[in-house]
């Protein structure tokens, strides 16, 4: 057996020690559905605010988003061209796009993630 | 996506469930502690459930993941900063470099834990606890829950040289902690 041959034979009992490994007690397992269900709660008022903003429609709520997004757009075009008024600098107005974009803050920070993410679905599919 | 990447229908639910075991063994052996494992857990669960729930299951892996290597840096930081702030061992200069690389967990290196358990699966905890965390947290991605080098170098926020390098010295020191208990 080569040494790659052995490190995935050892890598292959380690994982196996892993899935197999201690159960956890009652009082954990416990705890840790307590925080599941908190947290399944929490992605169903997320989307019960979702829906209430929109009407329980979602066209409403893309009508909504497109409706800020044209807004932000007329405010970058007002600040950029109206006389009088020195042009905006390109990074302002990526932060007047990010302000008045649906997607929060969160999203852009992770953007590369998602940038990837899309890739590798591209690759996958 | 990884070995146990959620199908398309699954309920966050479902996914949290499956998720949930695995997560907090490797909390633990971050932290070393049940409850601030719980902690680490419950925090990445409420997170991906508030901000990605909308999102397609298959991606629910490789975020829930990046929030939960997120969540024990965040912890390691926290308790090297109170380490810093109580001072009692008279260091108040920063580490250069990144302290992430070189911190190894102690526990379970004292005497008492180093009586011969005689059983693999506790041996390998003790050898993964004594591991740096990013050696440790990279070895439990690859190794247990099937990550590639790619996925998990996005769910740790480091470079795949880096997985290759932390992984390959994970495996190498936990053979050699592990060398009496070769079958």
């Amino acid at each position: 057996m080569n040494r790659n041959e052995d490190n995935a034979a050892f890598v292959e009992r380690t994982r196996q020690a892993l899935e197999q490994g201690a159960p956890l007690d009652a009082e954990t397992a416990d705890r840790l559905r307590q925080a599941r269900r908190r947290a399944v709660r929490a992605a169903g008022r997320r989307a019960w605010r979702a829906g209430l903003l929109s009407g329980g429609h979602p066209r409403l709520a893309g009508a909504a988003a497109g409706g800020l997004a044209l807004a932000g757009a007329a405010l970058v075009a007002v600040l950029l061209w109206h006389p009088g008024h020195r042009p905006v600098p390109p990074a302002r107005a990526v932060d007047l796009e990010l302000l008045t974009s649906k997607n929060s803050l969160e999203f852009y920070r992770d953007l590369d993630f998602y940038e990837w993410l899309q890739e590798n679905r591209k690759r996958a599919g | 996506m990884g070995a146990k990447a959620p199908r398309s229908g699954e309920t966050l639910d479902g996914f949290l469930a499956g998720a949930e075991r695995r997560a907090f063994r490797m909390a633990r052996l971050a932290t070393g502690s049940r409850e601030e494992a719980l902690d680490v857990v419950q925090d990445a669960m409420l997170a991906l459930a508030r901000r990605y729930a909308d999102r397609e299951p298959a991606e629910w892996g490789p975020l829930f993941h990046r929030i939960l290597q997120s969540r024990i840096r965040d912890w390691y930081r926290r308790q090297q900063v109170r380490r810093r702030v109580f001072g009692w061992l008279g260091t108040t200069q920063d580490e250069p470099g990144d302290p992430l690389e070189a911190v190894a967990d102690e526990r379970g290196a004292g005497p008492a834990g180093e009586h011969a358990q005689g059983r693999f699966a506790e041996a390998l905890e003790r050898a993964l606890r004594r591991l740096p965390l990013r050696q440790q947290q990279v070895f439990l991605l690859r190794a247990w829950e099937g990550l590639d080098v790619a996925e998990t170098a996005r769910a740790m926020g480091i470079s795949e040289g880096s997985v290759k390098t932390h992984y390959s010295r994970a495996v190498h020191a936990l053979r050699e902690q592990l060398e009496e208990h070769a079958p």
